[in-house]
């Protein structure tokens, strides 16, 4: 019944944006009079998103419920999964996260939809075809080939749960958030294309999708972090990034949609890089598709390998009609996008930004290159090589430590003409801190060049960033007389998306050094210790106390080893790692046990134990430096990205209150 | 009765990595090797590691060798540890493993898998000449007053200056 529910909304749902499509079209073919089928096609975009709604809804209610005839609730659900896991296993298995897809993407058109058009109304019948299109393809996928509502001949006792590796807290929230980036770069594409078809070629796209851009990109970048935090909490190896093919999907539309965020300034400034930025946000949503490909259709084998299915060849048709259709416009508006401006000097901030494009791409495809190396190999030596991460490690890391540098001068550049006095003054101190750091180091016996480079850069750009701040904050608080923090917050407010995006970059620094650190200074040992015994690593000493084994339901037993840790003859902890094995899956899943500090992590993991005999396990040590600070600037990141999409105040400000000339500008009516 | 329940998982569990590896004959001979091989004069188990985190077997996806709980991972381990009581060196338990499952198991792929490096580089290349080419064919001529300071900036564009101050002769 909630099943049939589910399934006829669904199918609605396509219908409406089937019919919303078309209507867009023939309303943009009749020009001023077809704006009631302009009007009627935005509604029925919107009504998509209700209709999906109740599609979700009812899948929700029948995994709660314990629905088991339904195959998809019987695969993903079982009776005793706490009610949290039951909602996620929406996005647990591949039909449900196809239809959960769906949901995203026809929430977030709805929601274009509501905005104010104003002046680029012009724009609204392409956004909504574009839109459109891309939620018919994917619920086309959910309605035909994969659909999460069939039925069973036969009613199952109880499901056989979710995969055990998922039933974490991560997996509630990093899915979505991977599906919110994802789906939300649709926006800026649809705005684009909108602008290619309709001729409008001036920025107001840009100005338009900018925010939905940020969100997307926002969105991308928290689930790419919370993938890496789940694989730490989860998967048991000490570490959060393995370049899986999956992780990849989702890293390499994120170079690309960066590269995208920053080329769009020199357009927005400068009016130069049209052709280039469209083909550029193309390419992101491109890349987003076959990100998508990837990580569904299976035929890259990764971690995530619950997720196949024979869905490839329908998206290798939807990557080649999108490829075509952009390549299809861009070429032939490519007249009206030629630049309005041309370069003044090699020297200046424009350049920079090329110069940072150019090393994002390069990233983008090299990891599409490494990602796809297992096909290509395949097709041309007849043996499948996958690379694994010594290759990726090797072939990305100069280009990052270019970016992060990058990072650190470009904004010191100024637009047009920089002056090469000026960038050295501004320079001057970040690079003297810089290299009395690294030397330093190296009076601390740091041997390691790669991190000698991330420490050294670390400084460098996050030092010159500050700077940044300091000296605006210092300006305004000598001609204005505010305290220093009051101007620090003025400079931030008048112009948010500059120190905004500082944050940003500030929060990449503090990330830097926490991959700096863990990855080139982690150590780790393992051994076997009998109950009472211990074993030392990096200052740290662990003491095996104990083992508990126990059957927690019918799904898992569960093996948990009880460690104290000290320092210094002190006990600082207990720490308790577990092994946990579900029956039904016959999959064990190993849990580390954690102390974290600002410096380290102390990991502990349980390897193994003697089933009889002497009381003995095995116990593997990671120490994991500085790791924390990639999660604290992950947490900096989100700020940094509110701030710089954070609507100004100015903007809302009523017209009567807007400058006239005459008018005398106090603190009250003034830049705010 | 917990005890054996998880005893019989376990055996069950093992016997789906035996179907797995079973083809495979140096295997089932470690196998009739005693499991608890840490013996005291043995390799510790950090130096098995040493070599396992080299290493990722081809049926867990994605799982370097020395953290992977599974069962034909584990005898993979007792592999490497046999041969490194053999005396071989790390080096040739890896050629060993890429040659018997090809050198998607090495963490590290060795240099004749050359095509892997070759196009990176190559986008490198062809990135930065577009760089350039396009910086320069975007550059407006600027008024000759102007780009002698601009030529100053540049530090180390010797041909530049040449040509610019030939240019500038000719133009006195």
């Amino acid at each position: 019944m909630l099943a049939d529910i589910g399934l006829i909304s669904l199918v609605l749902g396509l219908a409406t944006a089937v019919y919303a499509a078309v209507a867009s079209l023939v309303g943009a073919r009749q020009g001023v009079r077809g704006e009631a089928w302009i009007a009627s096609a935005r509604n029925a975009l919107v009504a998509v998103w209700p209709l999906l709604t109740i599609s979700c809804g009812a899948m929700i209610w029948m995994l709660i419920a314990g629905d088991f005839q339904v195959e998809y609730v019987a695969s993903v659900a079982s009776r005793e999964m706490p009610v949290f896991l039951k909602v996620a296993a929406l996005w647990g298995g591949q039909a449900g996260s196809l239809l959960f897809w769906s949901w995203v993407a026809a929430a977030f058109s709805a929601l274009v939809m509501f905005r104010k058009w104003g002046s680029d109304k012009a724009l609204l019948p392409y956004v909504i075809a574009v839109s459109a299109a891309t939620e018919i393809f994917f619920m086309l996928l959910v309605v035909f080939i994969e659909t999460p509502f069939g039925k069973l001949d036969f009613v199952p006792q109880n499901g056989s749960g979710m995969n055990p590796l998922l039933r974490h807290a991560g997996m509630v929230i990093h899915p979505p958030m991977l599906y919110l980036g994802f789906v939300g770069f649709t926006i800026p594409y649809a705005f684009a294309m909108a602008a290619l078809i309709s001729g409008r070629l001036s920025d107001e796209w840009i100005h338009a999708s900018r925010r939905w851009t940020l969100a997307a990109w926002l969105f991308l970048t928290l689930g790419l972090v919370l993938g890496g935090r789940w694989a730490y909490d989860v998967l048991g190896w000490g570490g959060y990034w393995a370049w899986d093919p999956v992780e990849n999907a989702a890293l390499i539309p994120w170079l690309a949609g960066t590269a995208y965020l920053h080329s769009v300034m020199i357009q927005e400034k400068r009016g130069m890089l049209k052709f280039w930025n469209m083909a550029l946000i193309s390419l992101t949503y491109g890349l987003v598709v076959l990100g998508t490909f990837l990580t569904r259709s299976g035929i890259i084998s990764s971690v995530h390998a619950f997720a196949r299915s024979a869905i490839g060849p329908l998206f290798f048709g939807y990557i080649a009609l999108v490829s075509g259709f952009s390549v299809y416009w861009l070429l032939r508006r490519r007249a009206a996008l030629r630049a309005e401006h041309r370069l003044d000097s090699i020297f200046s901030r424009e350049s920079a930004f090329l110069v940072n494009n150019f090393l994002f791409i390069a990233l983008a495809l090299t990891v599409l290159y490494g990602t796809l190396f297992p096909l290509i190999t395949e097709l041309f030596a007849g043996e499948k090589i996958t690379l694994r991460v010594g290759w990726y490690n090797q072939v990305t890391g100069p280009q990052m430590a270019a970016v992060v540098l990058l990072m650190g001068i470009a904004p010191l550049l100024s637009w047009r003409r920089a002056s090469a006095r000026r960038l050295g003054r501004a320079l001057f101190l970040p690079t003297l801190v810089s290299i009395l750091l690294v030397v330093f180091l190296i009076l601390q016996d740091v041997r390691s060049l790669g991190a000698l480079i991330g420490f050294g850069i670390s400084a460098f750009v996050g030092l010159a960033t500050i700077l940044e701040f300091w000296q605006a904050a210092r300006a305004r608080r000598r001609t204005r007389g505010e305290s220093f923090l009051v101007a620090l917050n003025r400079i931030v407010v008048r112009n948010r998306r500059r120190y905004g995006g500082y944050l940003v970059h500030l929060s990449i620094v503090l990330m830097t050094i926490g991959i700096t650190g863990s990855y080139f200074y982690q150590q780790e040992t393992q051994g076997a210790l009998r109950r009472g015994e211990t074993m030392t690593l990096g200052g740290f000493t662990i003491l095996y106390e104990g083992l508990d084994e126990w059957q927690e339901g019918e799904e898992m037993f569960v093996s948990e080893a009880t460690v104290a840790v000290y320092r210094d003859k002190e006990q600082i902890a207990t720490l308790k790692p577990r092994r946990e094995f579900y029956i039904g899956h016959q999959q064990p899943v190993t849990i580390p046990a954690v102390r974290s500090t600002v410096g380290e992590d102390f990991y502990v993991i349980l390897v193994g134990w003697e089933q009889i005999g002497p009381d003995q396990a095995t116990f593997k040590v990671y120490l994991n430096p500085l790791i924390n600070w990639l999660w604290a600037g992950t947490l900096m990141l989100i700020v940094g990205t509110l701030v710089a999409a954070w609507p100004s105040r100015r903007a809302r400000l009523p017209v009567s209150a807007a400058y006239r000339p005459g008018m005398i500008l106090t603190e009250k009516t003034s830049i705010v | 009765m917990l005890k054996r329940a998880n005893r019989d998982s376990r055996r069950d569990r093992r016997r789906a990595g035996f179907k797995w590896m079973g083809a495979i004959l140096v295997l089932s001979i470690v196998i009739l090797l005693p499991t608890a091989a840490w013996a005291d004069d043995g390799p510790t188990q950090d130096e098995v590691n040493a070599v396992s985190r080299k290493l990722f077997c081809p049926v867990c996806e994605n799982t370097p060798l020395d953290v992977c709980p599974t069962e034909a991972c584990q005898q993979w381990r007792d592999v490497i540890q046999t041969r490194l009581v053999e005396g071989q060196s790390e080096q040739e338990i890896l050629d060993y493993f890429a040659e018997m499952y090809g050198d998607s198991v090495l963490a590290q792929p060795p240099p004749r898998q050359w095509a892997a490096w070759a196009l990176p580089v190559l986008f490198l290349v062809l990135g930065a000449a577009a760089l350039v080419f396009w910086l320069r064919s975007w550059t407006k001529p600027v008024p000759i007053a102007a780009q002698v300071v601009t030529e100053e900036q540049i530090d180390g564009n010797q041909p530049h200056t040449e040509r610019l101050e030939r240019e500038l002769t000719e133009w006195e």
